[in-house]
C-alpha cells in the first residue's frame, strides 16, 4: 500500500504523478497503461469480429454461401461455406445442359468431404452407388422423357469436422470423364 | 465432461469481456444496463446448458462456475499480478477539484459523473469541494470531500459502486 506521490509503482519512464499527498491508493500507472492499450486493441477486436459477422462468417451474410461453377459450366453447385460443428447444412449440385435421352445423372463426392460430414439426406434418392478409390459415386435416374434442362440434387448433411475443410464434387460427363469442383468449408465450434 | 468444459470456458469468455470492456462498463446499473445483463444471461444460457435440462447438469453448472471463482480469489490473494490483471487498479481521476481529464478520457468518465457521485454520496455541489474522486476497481467512483473551512477532516469516503 502506498500513497499517491509513490504509489504509481511508476517506471523512471513514467510523467510524474499529478497527485501530491495524503491518499493511500492501490494505483498502478504502469500496469494501467497497459491496460488501457489492451482493452482498445480488444475493442478493435470486437469491431472486426462484429465485421465477420455481419459479413456472415458466423451464420448468414454474403459470405455465408458460395456456388462453384466447373470449367465446362456443366456443373454448379451452391453450399454453405461456413458451417457449425456437429450443425446441420445444406448443397445443392445442379447438372446442366444434359443431353437429350439421358437416363441418369453420375454425382461424385470424395472421401475428403465424405469423412468431414455424415450425409443425412439426398433429394432425390440416388438408385445406387459405388465405392471408387477416391469417393463415392451416386447415381440418381433421370425420366428420359422430361424436357431438357438443368437437373439438381439437394444434399443435407451434418458437419462431423472441425476448421478447414476442403473436397471435391463432381459429375461423370456422357463421354465417361469426370468434371468436378473444389469445395472449401470451415467448421467453427 | 462437457458442461465443466462449457462452464469453464463461459466463465473465461465472459472474464475477459467484462475486462476488457473496462472498469466502468456495466458499474452503474441503468435501468438499459438492467435490460443487457438480462440479455447477456439469456444468450449466456443456452450455450451452458445446451439442449440438457437435467438437474445433474444445473449442479455441476453450478459448482463448476463457483469452484473456478474460489479458485481464483485464491489465486489473486497470493498473486498481486493476478489480481490487477482480473480485477484492475484504483485511479484517482480528481485531486482538490481538479479533474485529471486524461486519465478520466481513458476511463470513460466525465465530470458530470464524478459531481452525481459527489452528491449522491456527500451532498456535495461543486466539484472544487471533491479532494479526491477515486475510479475503485469495481467501477464505482468513491469520493473524499475536502474538509470544510472549520478545518474539519472530511468524512468517511464512500463509492458509487
Amino acid at each position: 500500500m502506498h500513497t499517491p506521490s509513490t504509489s504509481t509503482s511508476s517506471s523512471n519512464a513514467n510523467p510524474p504523478s499529478p497527485l501530491s499527498s495524503g491518499l493511500t491508493v492501490h494505483e498502478h500507472l504502469d500496469f494501467q497503461r497497459r491496460a488501457w492499450v489492451m482493452e482498445r486493441v480488444a475493442w478493435g477486436l470486437m469491431g472486426v469480429l462484429l465485421l465477420l459477422a455481419t459479413l456472415g462468417v458466423f451464420a448468414t451474410g454474403p459470405l455465408a454461401s458460395a456456388t462453384r461453377t466447373d470449367a465446362t459450366r456443366q456443373l454448379s453447385v451452391e453450399y454453405a461455406r461456413f458451417v457449425r460443428h456437429h450443425g446441420h447444412t445444406e448443397w445443392a449440385v445442379t447438372v446442366r445442359d444434359l443431353p437429350t435421352g439421358a437416363t441418369g445423372i453420375d454425382l461424385f463426392i470424395d472421401n475428403d468431404l465424405l469423412r468431414e460430414q455424415t450425409i443425412n439426406q439426398f433429394i432425390p434418392e440416388p438408385s445406387s452407388s459405388r465405392i471408387t478409390s477416391d469417393g463415392v459415386i451416386y447415381t440418381f435416374d433421370i425420366d428420359p422423357d422430361a424436357l431438357p434442362g438443368p437437373r439438381s440434387v439437394q444434399i443435407r448433411s451434418t458437419i462431423d469436422g472441425l476448421g478447414a475443410m476442403e473436397g471435391r464434387v463432381g459429375v461423370l460427363l456422357p463421354n465417361g470423364n469426370l468434371t468436378a469442383v473444389t469445395l472449401w468449408m470451415f467448421a467453427y465450434p | 465432461m462437457d458442461i465443466v468444459i462449457r462452464a469453464a470456458t463461459i466463465y473465461l469468455v465472459l472474464l475477459l469481456i467484462m475486462r476488457l470492456g473496462g472498469n466502468r462498463s456495466l458499474a452503474q446499473i441503468t435501468t438499459f444496463d438492467f435490460v443487457m445483463l438480462l440479455i447477456i444471461a439469456e444468450a449466456t444460457q443456452n450455450a451452458l446448458i445446451g439442449d440438457d435440462f437435467s438437474l445433474t447438469k444445473a449442479v455441476l453448472l453450478i459448482i463448476t462456475i463457483v469452484f473456478i471463482d474460489i479458485m481464483l480469489s485464491l489465486l489473486k490473494a497470493r498473486s498481486p499480478r493476478l489480481d490487477r490483471l482480473i480485477d484492475g487498479v484504483p485511479l484517482v481521476i480528481v485531486e482538490h477539484g481538479k479533474p485529471l481529464e486524461d486519465r478520466m478520457r481513458k476511463v470513460r468518465v466525465d465530470v458530470s459523473d464524478v459531481l452525481t457521485a459527489a452528491r449522491e454520496l456527500q451532498g456535495l455541489e461543486r466539484i472544487e469541494q471533491v479532494r479526491y474522486a477515486v475510479l475503485e476497481r469495481s467501477g464505482g467512483i468513491s469520493i473524499i470531500p475536502e474538509p470544510d473551512d472549520a478545518g474539519d477532516q472530511p468524512a468517511a469516503a464512500a463509492s458509487t459502486a
